[in-house]
């Protein structure tokens, strides 16, 4: 079970990419979205932080203060919401950062 | 195509770095989160100010636009008592959300720098009328959008003080460790405490031997920058320049910090003036940004997703064009910014820049000129624009005009998808040439 967290900046555009990529994992991961003004509280059981394109200039940032593997969402997945794709990406980089 | 890469390397390698710094810098940072935080109680204000303000002239005959009027003009007393401490009481809420979002900041507890806050946001924003034994009035008229930068230097000013007095261990009483450490945090806090209403009390001896308050100054002050910034050269200014950001696919939140009081503030007073019942001051809203300006998102986007939908030839651009319409309908570009991709694509610059430009100047126009009525409320970001249109203003006309626009932007995008659909389309049946060879 991996639990996700996407932030970006009002939690809105990714949530639409949260729900396709929790259908998409068929149970295997649970995905929340969040702004970036929020995401520090809601950073419990947190495996991975993917954080979204359009604010990929806070990465470091939010590494930082959550202390948690971060990666940026792959621009063109994003674009079309390639849930499986980016899930796909996601454990990966999870699986490299065990 | 050598000089677009070298402005896109120059954008990566050298805006990118400080539109960082700009968006992580602590206090900006801090005033963008205390007015993304607002969100609820500005739309329980809007519809409290629409509710207050049924669109009826002396000619309305239908029976619901009369019964509106009349429930509105019954309870007028208590719309405008809930207004006051919604829309009309923004500052203390922005003063309250920056004090919290700067503690987190810094990781220190931010309940007693918020009562600090609130304390030093009623002594020095309201202003006593009278003190008696049991009746005291205050006018507290400048807690709406006016008194915005007070309660931002107030929210900023306390944090600053109690963090700098803690992290010294200033004045800190030493409690025995038997003590429970939330009672020795009461303790720290203290000598701070004393000396962060000390400072408040001085500054507001000041202001009064002058026969004024900070609040009253700092509007007056500030008022001809505000000004300027309801002008149409501001307006284009920051359309462009948000739009620049994004076509480097950047969020424009790094200009939050400083657009969140001039937009919500301007909102704010508008919606006061329209409850009661005067010209509406301001131009540029957050309601005249988002139903307006970037309608569909950043690129103003609907009128794209639509020419993708119909006439594109590509599957490429067609399915982007169907993943992007609902969210482009809800005010949300980025699918089709990252997925056509508009973002630094030098085929769609000039559309990508001009649409929103335009939507703004025009609409800009027509509400100075009076055809079409000003903004006073603001429902939610993720409301279709046309329909926010009409609810942000009550006037049918919004709702016209941004369809006019939508249309407008779908031609202007129209020359531009076509060469980039055929580009796309060539290069889909050569690779699909390319694997019919191999097989």
């Amino acid at each position: 079970m991996l639990n996700i967290l996407i932030v970006c900046n009002a939690g809105m555009s990714s949530g639409i990419l949260a729900r396709k990529m929790e259908d998409a994992s068929g149970g295997e991961a649970t995905v929340r979205a969040v702004g970036v003004s929020e995401y520090q509280d809601k950073l419990e059981n947190v495996d991975i932080i993917l954080v979204g394109p359009q604010i990929r200039f806070q990465l470091n940032e939010i590494k930082a203060n959550a202390g948690t593997p971060a990666m940026t969402i792959d621009l063109s997945k994003y674009g079309i919401m390639d849930a499986e794709g980016i899930l796909k990406d996601a454990s990966h980089f999870y699986e490299g950062e065990k | 195509m050598s000089k677009f890469n070298s402005v896109t390397a120059l954008m990566e390698n050298k805006v990118m770095p400080i539109a960082n710094k700009f968006g992580q810098q602590r206090h900006l940072a801090a005033i963008r989160d205390a007015f993304i935080s607002l969100l609820p109680i500005t739309l329980a204000g809007g519809l409290v100010a629409i509710i207050s303000s049924p669109p009826v002239t002396e000619e309305t005959t239908n029976g619901f636009m009369l019964a509106w009027e009349k429930f509105a003009l019954n309870n007028a007393e208590v719309l405008n008592w809930v207004f006051a401490f919604t829309l009309g009481a923004m500052s203390l809420y922005v003063c309250i959300g920056i004090t919290h979002f700067l503690c987190r900041f810094y990781k220190v507890n931010s309940f007693i720098p918020i009562l600090f806050s609130v304390m030093g946001f009623f002594l020095l924003v309201t202003q006593p009328q009278e003190l008696g034994f049991d009746a005291k009035t205050l006018e507290f008229s400048f807690i709406d959008g006016k008194g915005l930068l007070s309660a931002i230097l107030i929210g900023i000013g306390t944090t600053e003080l109690y963090r700098i007095m803690q992290q010294k261990e200033f004045g800190k009483i030493k409690m025995p460790p038997s003590v429970p450490a939330s009672l020795s945090d009461v303790f720290a806090s203290l000598i701070p405490g004393i000396i962060i209403i000390a400072v408040y009390t001085v500054i507001y001896a000041i202001f009064h031997s002058f026969g004024t308050n900070m609040a009253q100054s700092m509007f007056d002050f500030l008022s001809p920058t505000f000004k300027s910034a309801d002008s149409l050269a501001f307006v284009i200014f920051i359309t462009l320049l948000t739009h620049v950001f994004w076509f480097f696919g950047i969020h424009d939140a790094a200009l939050g910090g400083v657009m969140g009081p001039i937009r919500d503030g301007n909102i704010s007073i508008n919606a006061a003036a329209q409850m009661a019942g005067e010209q509406l001051p301001h131009i540029f809203t957050t309601s005249f940004w988002t139903y307006f300006t970037a309608i569909g998102g950043a690129g103003s986007v609907i009128g794209l997703a639509l020419l993708l939908i119909f006439l594109a030839k590509s599957k490429q651009l067609k399915n982007v064009g169907k993943v992007g319409i609902v969210p482009a309908l809800f005010n949300i570009s980025e699918p089709l910014i990252f997925g056509i991709p508009l973002m630094l694509n030098p085929m769609f610059l000039i559309p990508f820049l001009l649409t929103s430009t335009l939507n703004a100047t025009i609409s800009y126009i027509c509400m100075s000129i009076g055809l079409v009525g000003k903004t006073f409320s603001m429902l939610s970001w993720q409301m279709p624009p046309f329909i926010g249109a009409f609810f942000s203003t009550l006037d049918w006309k919004a709702f016209v005009l941004v369809i006019l626009l939508m249309i407008l932007d779908a031609i202007l995008y129209y020359p531009f998808v076509k060469a980039y659909d055929r580009q796309l389309t060539k290069r889909e049946l050569e690779s699909m040439a390319e694997t019919d060879t191999k097989s």
